[in-house]
């Protein structure tokens, strides 16, 4: 389970990170707007249902207590009569001399919508009188029957029956009436003595059935039926139905019920039963009212709610979408403006508009980016300064080491009385000092340079007394491009002082300028003793000092890390050497047609 | 507009529209559809319905199946041949269901068939599934014969003869009840004779012959209508020969109170009345429906006529 939880957020996570901003923004509002709309509905719903409930078993209640006041007000009334009969009828006549036919008949025509019959039966069970005037059936013995000994039983009380078929009296017309009965133990003079007797009062059945029909509790239905206290049915809407065995009622349980209102689940539907007890009589109404009638339908009830809790949060979801559209549109403006920007791009508009916060956002990243530009030319300028500067000081390396040489050998001819000789060094000097300043240019032409390298070898020539010869060369074209300055003139100086200076006048320097795969490739050669090429190979590296040696190879590095500092890699100084078969400097840099140097190609052709 | 604005857009407005449609079609107040009423042709096989006790039982059914009553007098009591007609003629004009007391199973077994075949047809009293009829509402017809053949044998000596009425000579409900109850006397050592009475209206006379020739020991009549009759006629008589019979109508309830018969099989029109529509509404509306058990019956006498089941079954509360 826990397993399954993890990997559920694991999986939430990936989705929540795989969303944009507008996906995340429209889920969150509608699950909490669906989650609040449901939660608020069933509140709702339940409030209401229990409130309609409520309502329902109050309006019931009242509707059965109105009805039960007509039953109570019925049932009093035929008891007043049962009283009017026997007072004022029946106590004041003696038999053996008068008769009540016409006192009783009286009685029954001035209620006869009310009644069956109203008569008197002696204590034997003989018909004293009877009204309306009928004859007693043959086959009938009243003495046995329910009503009858009921009276003789309790004879304070007045019975009441459950409905039942009259029996009594012969009718011309076959007619059989459902009555309730309601008899008492009445006393019957005769001849001045008192007998007893049972008075007998036949309600129609149809005055109860006008007070309990029709009578409804809610829209989605409810009845009301009457029992008496072992919960045989008086009176039900669809009695003939349950007599019949094609209907059942939950009477026998209701005729446990108090007084009030019960929820009760009978053939699989829950509904509510109020029970209201009739006075005297014991009777019960029973109102009954299904509950949950409105789901009667269910599946319209269901189809219904579906189509409103879909509108609902389509609806939802489409609003969310575009108000969450309206918040993320100025962010994704933002992403993509940062996208741009990774992307190289110089000129990118960080001012979006939108929500106070994001505006301020992209005025922030704006601000940074601009600042971050600032930052990074200021780098470069600081860089290109440091490199200035170090040029500047691998240049002042140079000069005083050859200047000091040449003067001294100046000062030497002047002495000796060579003065061509000293005028001539002299000359080259000024001459190699001018193109060494160039008017404080780095970059001159290959010309200037190939001049510069022809003057410092005249004096040095002159310096070691023509012990070597020179040859200076250059391709069509070559002496018009551009190259930094001073760079053969080390590695000159390093042929001299390690492969000319032990020359007997055989000795041979070369230069040769030419183009190699678009490159300017100027070629020092000399034919002196050379060097193991293991040597040759350490001499570029950064701190070597070679064993047994006059230099330290300061002045080829010097050359080679001007020209990587300028042009960067692969461009720089290559030895090819071997012990005696002299040594070959290669010096290689971008054929520049313009002295515009930029990161080393800026000017090549 | 965009193309996902106007498809989401478009969607809402179909949930709208569902939401509209429901709650029209639905009748949200009460959320009940009414349900179509059923026109429902009832074919009696006497002249007048009005005091049929099964009429009430489907009237009521009518109320809560939603149905509508068209009750079918003859002019001509058990015309086999005009309650013909008027299943053909209630077929045409598009009846949703048909009930049908058979006045003469075979000569109405071709018309059945073919209304069958068009509308629901149910029967009381006579089982016509055969010739396609949807179900039959009826007691067990064999079984209330024997038990009118029992009730009699009680009041007939041995070799006794007892007279055995046939009020409708071609219903096969009849018929049943008939043979039963001649088989059960035979059985018993009385003489079972069948009386065929081709019109009710010449019973009195038929009958009175006979008392005056061969005055028969009992009389059982298997008809209501019949028995009424016979229940007349006996009055005339200064010992009319023992009376039992099938019927519950006020006149026969009286005729047994007061002695003119013995015995009467009783069963509950009311239910026969309720369930005949139940089943020709459940088959208009193709409804499944259990096979229905057989209607149960009693043996009412005058002293226990007034007993609480006796009571209920012959006094109908009916409203």
């Amino acid at each position: 389970m826990r397993r399954l939880i993890g990997r559920m957020v694991e999986q939430w996570r990936g989705f929540y990170r795989r969303s944009s901003i507008q996906m995340i923004l429209s889920l969150s509002f509608t699950a909490v707007a669906v989650t609040g709309m449901l939660f608020l509905g069933l509140s709702l719903f339940l409030r209401f249902s229990v409130s309609t409930n409520h309502q329902l078993a109050e309006s019931s209640e009242r509707v059965l207590a109105q009805v039960n006041l007509h039953l109570d007000s019925y049932l009093r009334s035929m008891m007043r009569m049962s009283d009017t009969a026997y007072y004022r009828v029946i106590k004041r006549v003696d038999l053996e001399t008068g008769t009540i036919d016409a006192g009783l008949n009286l009685l029954y025509e001035g209620n006869r919508d009310m009644l069956v019959s109203i008569a008197v039966f002696s204590q034997k069970g003989e018909l004293v009188s009877v009204a309306p005037i009928a004859d007693l059936k043959d086959s009938i013995s009243p003495q046995w029957q329910g009503w009858f000994l009921s009276a003789q039983e309790k004879i304070e009380n007045l019975h009441f029956s459950t409905p039942h078929v009259q029996n009594l009296f012969e009718d011309p017309d076959y007619r059989y009436r459902w009555v309730v009965s309601l008899s008492r133990q009445v006393e019957l003079t005769r001849g001045g003595r008192t007998e007893s007797g049972v008075l007998l009062v036949d309600m129609n059945f149809g005055g109860i059935e006008q007070i309990c029909k029709d009578v409804t509790f809610s829209p989605s239905g409810g009845y009301l039926y009457l029992i008496d206290g072992n919960g045989e049915i008086i009176y039900h809407p669809r009695q003939q139905l349950i007599y019949s065995d094609l209907l059942e009622e939950n009477n026998l349980a209701a005729a446990g019920y108090q007084d009030g209102s019960h929820e009760e689940l009978f053939q699989g539907k829950r509904r509510q039963v109020i029970v209201r007890t009739v006075g005297y009589t014991g009777w019960k109404l029973v109102g009954v009212v299904p509950v949950g009638g409105m789901l009667d339908d269910y599946g319209q009830l269901f189809l219904f709610a579906l189509f409103v809790i879909l509108f609902s949060v389509f609806l939802l979801a489409f609003i969310n979408l575009r108000l969450s559209e309206g918040i993320s549109v100025p962010i994704k403006a933002l992403d993509r403006s940062v996208k741009e920007l990774e992307a190289g791009s110089t000129e990118v508009d960080f001012n979006v508009s939108g929500p106070y916060e994001i505006e301020h956002l992209g005025r922030s990243i704006d601000s940074l980016v601009s600042t971050m530009h600032h930052l990074m030319d200021d780098i470069i300028e600081q860089e290109q300064q440091k490199r200035r500067s170090e040029l500047d000081v691998l240049h002042s390396q140079i000069n005083p080491h050859f200047l000091y040489n040449t003067l001294d050998s100046v000062v030497w001819m002047t002495e000796n009385g060579r003065t061509d000789e000293s005028v001539r060094m002299v000359t080259s000097l000024a001459r190699l000092f001018r193109i060494s300043l160039s008017k404080g240019k780095t970059i001159i032409p290959v010309a200037d340079e190939l001049e510069h390298a022809r003057h410092y070898l005249t004096i040095q020539q002159m310096r070691y007394k023509n012990r070597f010869t020179t040859r200076i060369s250059a391709e069509d074209g070559v002496p018009e491009l551009y190259t930094i300055k001073l760079v053969i003139q080390p590695i000159l100086e390093n042929a001299i002082y390690h492969g000319m200076a032990y020359a007997d006048g055989e000795g041979e320097i070369q230069i040769h300028a030419f183009l190699e795969n678009g490159d300017l490739v100027v070629e020092v050669a000399d034919n002196g003793p050379g060097m193991p090429e293991e040597l040759a190979g350490r001499l570029l590296e950064q701190g070597y000092s070679p064993p047994s040696s006059k230099g330290s190879g300061i002045g080829l590095r010097n050359v080679h890390q001007r020209i990587r500092l300028t042009f960067g890699e692969p461009y720089g100084v290559t030895i090819q050497s071997e012990p005696d078969n002299g040594t070959t400097v290669r010096i290689r840099i971008p054929a520049l047609k313009t002295p515009d140097v930029g990161t080393g190609k800026g000017g090549a052709g | 507009m965009k193309r996902k604005h106007i498809f989401q857009m478009g969607v809402l407005s179909l949930f709208g529209m569902g939401v509209l449609l429901s709650m029209v079609a639905f009748d949200l107040p009460g959320l009940r559809r009414k349900q179509e009423l059923l026109s429902i042709s009832v074919i009696i096989r006497g002249a007048d319905s009005s005091s049929w006790a099964a009429r009430q039982g489907m009237e009521q059914a009518a109320v809560d199946l939603g149905a509508e009553l068209r009750f079918l007098a003859l002019d001509r009591p058990n015309h086999a041949d005009e309650q013909g007609s008027l299943l053909s003629r209630e077929v045409e004009g598009g009846a949703d269901g048909i009930i049908l007391v058979p006045a003469d199973t075979g000569a109405l077994a071709d018309s059945v068939r073919q209304a069958a075949a068009k509308t629901p047809v149910v029967t009381i009293e006579s089982d016509m599934s055969g010739n396609g009829a949807s179900a039959c509402i009826s007691t067990d017809n064999a079984a209330l014969g024997e038990a009118l053949g029992r009730a009699a044998i009680n009041g007939v000596p041995l070799g006794g003869t007892v007279l055995l009425l046939d009020g409708v000579p071609g219903s096969s409900g009849m018929a049943q009840r008939l043979s039963e109850a001649a088989r059960i006397l035979r059985e018993n050592g009385r003489q079972a004779e069948m009386f065929c009475i081709p019109d009710v209206q010449d019973l009195s006379g038929l009958l009175a012959e006979r008392y005056h020739a061969d005055p028969p020991d009992a009389v059982i009549a298997f008809e209501p209508e019949v028995l009424e009759s016979v229940a007349r006629l006996g009055r005339e008589f200064e010992k009319p020969p023992l009376l039992y019979g099938m019927g519950g109508t006020n006149v026969v309830v009286s005729g047994l109170e007061r002695g003119e018969i013995m015995a009467i099989a009783s069963q509950n029109e009311f239910a026969a009345g309720y369930l005949a529509v139940e089943a020709a509404a459940q088959a208009a509306r193709g409804t499944p429906r259990q096979v229905s058990e057989p209607l149960p019956f009693l043996i009412a006498r005058q002293e226990n006529m007034y007993d609480s089941d006796h009571e209920k079954l012959l006094f109908p509360v009916t409203r």
